[in-house]
């Protein structure tokens, strides 16, 4: 998990009014972290996220 | 994160030893451990290794030649006939909620000590309310890695000579830059980026296949927006250049101030020095010009006389008729005795014959001296005319010899003037070569102005490129619907990449910035010896540079106990900057810090202690009597005294 | 023996004089090897003549020997603005003549070389007195024959 507050901090001030991008970079950081692997769950997000934009 | 427990079964002389850290909330989560050296402290950190690593990282004396498991045990064990024994090392954590019990064990053979096994390392995590997780084997190592990064465990498991070599970057698995980006997740940010960029070119490749020509445009959107943004580096960087420029001409000026003349006056100065010496050569020109004028003319004027009277002499012989003719005496005599003229042929009449006899008559006298007289005669006019000539001549030498001294004169006292100038200005050559810096510097900032200029114009002009190229590639795009959605992929992707470059790029500065002030905090809070050094400073590769009052880097002669407390400043900056949440565990923090200052030492840690857990272990000679005030009861939360038995072979605890 | 081609002057002045008048390059007038502004030695013997001649004095020589050839003093003429600088020896022998009556000699060559030389050597004696007074220096040399230039019966006549 991403523990650096600064960071978390950062990621909201970037995507502030964008609570589903600011969800998605934080997923994707948090596995990054935990050593996950990106095609597992991040890319999946990625795509999801693709898929409802028009 | 903090440790709850520890239980060491048959790990080295630690037979059977707990050891709890009990967390009493609001207080000092500080606990101590004190026992004399070679009774099993360092060994502690070594079985807190060897159960989350597998290694055994801190040298002992004993640790070479002994086998893993207790000597007592194997002895035990061979008198009772088993093939093996087992040594284990339970280590108890709560992370984030969550207890985490890591279990490692390994048999090892009793007739055999130290013949090699594989060691079995486990994990359950427990949360508040739930269920149990259980991991094995590179499950439990990926946890135990979680929890624990090896890669900075020097930063939270310590030991008192690491902290004196804290800075001699070969002792470390990781630079401290690496451990920064570790401890803080910017590594993670960086993994991320480039788990994105290599996202993105999938998408690139999957639109390239599903359409050819998108390649094309690919290839073009990359191209321009590389060409930008090497424009854009090339625009900072001369931006840079001009403003470290610009900061220099200030400097350059404060020193000129005063002197904006110097330059031009010495200048001038050597101009003058030179036209003096060609007006010095000229002069010397004129007066060799005199004495040719007095040569020449002394002779024609004391010639004057008597030249004018020989002049007079020959005319008036002239006038007389007593002068030769011009005409040859012997061509007279042939044309008399031939009676008719030999120039023109024709016969001599009777008066003709009396003319010719009278030239004869006239030129047989003084022949020789008349035609010497007739020679000269030319010359000495000549040489009287040339004499008249002297006045004029004179006047014209001394008007130039007047005009070069005037204007040397003149020369002459401009110099000086400059000269008494310059001599109160110091040092003539340092602000000539400041004025030339200033000048080079100037002429740089324009010629970069002009490039800034141009390169603007051009970022501009690929900037509308880029846009119609990316609008033309959107189009391509569009064109399939799997394009589509690959392009879609891309977008989102790159968005998020570029939230987190932006990301990555504000926390290393901050990070760097708070560290060097938190560094700063705790090593001023440490030392004893207030005001020997004014700052501390952090590269960006984060070497410390720790500058005395005199602005001199002074690391290099700090005392070995001073770098420890530098060391351990930097540590508790490190965890607090990153926001790390681990526990620090130090092995004699105090060896080479004496008297007072431990105080200053047990202070720190009892302060840092409030918001993290810090185990230490401590000789008795550590634990001395200012020390023991400093952690009674009150500050700490737990304390246990280990010695060893009689056969110093299994270590014996004692809670406080 | 005087020598029959050629100008002379007397042995003491040669050995004694000359190198000085070399080596100071004395009014210019010096010879040396690589001062391309070296007088000739006609111009130099001149000069002395001239010297003398103000003077107004001829000072036979007790010694001789050979200074400048015959054929060195026509090319001198231009110098002085003349053709052939001889016109002006035979000028100077003629004046000479004149006192004697003897002016049917003006063509005879050795007489006007007696003349000159004798005029010349006492121009030389008189150098030789300026060299080895201590008290006198060149340019107040020059100031004085500028001064009796300037009062000469030319300049008056132009002036006038």
């Amino acid at each position: 998990m991403i523990k650096n507050v600064e960071i978390i901090n950062k990621v909201k001030n970037l995507t502030a009014g964008k609570p589903e991008m600011e969800k998605l970079v934080l997923s994707i950081l948090d596995d990054e972290s935990e050593g996950k692997q990106f095609a597992r769950n991040g890319k999946p997000a990625i795509e999801k996220e693709a898929r409802e934009r028009e | 994160m903090r440790i709850n427990s520890i239980e060491i079964k048959n790990y080295r002389q630690h037979r059977n030893t707990k050891l709890d850290f009990p967390f009493i909330s609001g207080g000092f989560d500080l606990h101590l451990l004190v026992a004399e050296n070679g009774v099993g402290k360092t060994n502690i950190m070594n079985a807190i290794n060897w159960c989350l690593y597998e290694e055994e990282p801190y040298a002992t004396k004993k640790n070479a030649n002994l086998p893993l498991c207790n000597e007592i045990t194997l002895d035990e064990g061979l008198k009772a006939g088993h093939a093996s024994e087992s040594v284990s090392v339970t280590l108890n954590v709560t992370r984030d909620g969550k207890r985490y019990e890591f279990f490692r064990t390994v048999d090892v053979s009793v007739k055999d000590p130290s013949a090699k096994k594989v060691s079995k390392l486990s994990v359950t995590i427990t949360p508040e309310n739930g269920n149990s997780e259980f991991y094995e084997e590179e499950e439990a190592r990926n946890v135990a890695i979680a929890c624990f990064p090896k890669k900075i465990r020097e930063y939270f498991f310590f030991d008192a000579e690491q902290l004196t070599t804290y800075f001699e970057r070969s002792n470390k698995e990781l630079s401290v830059k690496d451990a920064v980006n570790e401890i803080s997740q910017v590594n993670v940010l960086s993994a991320a980026i480039k788990h994105l960029e290599g996202y993105i070119k999938e998408c690139d490749k999957t639109m390239s296949n599903l359409n050819p020509k998108l390649r094309e445009k690919q290839e073009s959107v990359d191209k321009l927006e590389k060409a930008m943004t090497d424009l854009e580096r090339d625009i900072d960087d001369l931006e840079q250049s001009n403003e470290n420029a610009r900061l220099k001409i200030i400097e350059l000026d404060k020193l000129l101030n005063g002197n904006e003349n110097v330059s031009e006056d010495n200048r001038r100065y050597k101009e003058l020095s030179e036209q003096i010496d060609e007006l010095e050569t000229k002069r010397k020109g004129l007066d060799a010009d005199q004495k040719k004028l007095i040569s020449k003319y002394y002779v024609l004027l004391s010639m004057y006389d008597i030249n004018d009277s020989t002049s007079k002499y020959i005319r008036d012989k002239e006038d007389r008729g007593q002068l030769p003719t011009s005409i040859d005496p012997e061509e007279i005599v042939k044309s008399l005795d031939a009676g008719e003229c030999m120039f023109c042929k024709t016969g001599l009449s009777h008066s003709a014959e009396e003319h010719l006899r009278e030239l004869l008559k006239q030129s047989a006298l003084s022949t020789k001296a008349g035609g010497k007289l007739t020679e000269i005669k030319n010359d000495i006019e000549k040489a009287c005319r040339e004499a008249r000539k002297y006045n004029e001549a004179i006047s014209d030498l001394k008007q130039s010899i007047e005009e070069v001294e005037k204007e040397k004169a003149k020369l002459e006292a401009a110099s000086e003037a400059i000269r008494i100038r310059l001599n109160a200005c110091s040092d003539v050559e340092s602000v000539s070569t400041w004025f030339q810096q200033k000048e080079d510097l100037s002429k740089a900032m324009r010629s970069n102005d002009q490039k800034i200029g141009s390169y603007r114009n051009e970022l501009k002009n690929k900037g509308t490129q880029l846009e119609d190229a990316r609008k033309e590639l959107r189009k391509a795009q569009q064109n399939t619907e799997k394009c589509d959605e690959a392009r879609k992929q891309k977008e989102v992707a790159r968005e998020i990449k570029e939230i987190i470059e932006s990301v990555e790029e504000d926390v290393s500065k901050t990070i760097r910035t708070n560290m060097e002030d938190k560094t700063k905090y705790w090593f001023d809070t440490l030392l004893w010896k207030k005001n020997t050094y004014t700052s501390i400073h952090l590269d960006d590769k984060y070497d410390i540079e720790l500058i005395d009052s005199f602005g001199r880097s002074c690391l290099g002669s700090c005392s070995a106990a001073e770098r420890q407390m530098l060391a351990l400043s930097f540590t508790l900056a490190l965890h607090e900057v990153s926001g790390y949440d681990g526990m620090l565990f130090i092995d004699t923090p105090m060896s080479r810090v004496s008297g007072e200052n431990r105080k200053n030492f047990a202070d720190v840690l009892r302060q840092t202690s409030m918001e993290k857990q810090i185990i230490l272990t401590l000789t008795s000679d550590e634990f001395s009597a200012n020390v023991r005030e400093m952690f009674t009861s009150e500050y700490r939360s737990s304390m246990t005294l280990m010695k060893v038995d009689s056969t110093e072979k299994e270590v014996i605890t004692e809670v406080k | 023996m005087a020598e029959r081609d050629r100008f002379s002057i007397e042995n003491y002045i040669y050995e004694n004089v000359i190198p000085v008048i070399d080596s100071r390059k004395f009014l210019g007038l010096g010879k040396g090897k690589a001062d391309k502004d070296s007088a000739d030695r006609s111009e130099l013997f001149f000069f002395a003549m001239a010297l003398g001649i103000k003077e107004g004095k001829r000072t036979p020589l007790a010694t001789t020997h050979g200074f400048i050839q015959d054929t060195a003093i026509p090319g001198i003429g231009d110098f002085y603005g003349v053709s052939n600088a001889m016109s002006l020896i035979y000028s100077l022998a003629l004046s000479e003549l004149r006192k004697e009556g003897r002016e049917d000699k003006i063509h005879d060559l050795e007489e006007a070389r007696k003349v000159a030389q004798e005029y010349a050597n006492t121009g030389f004696h008189k150098i030789e007195r300026w060299l080895n007074d201590k008290n006198l220096d060149e340019e107040t040399i020059m100031f004085r024959l500028i001064g009796e230039m300037n009062r000469s019966t030319a300049s008056q006549e132009v002036t006038a």
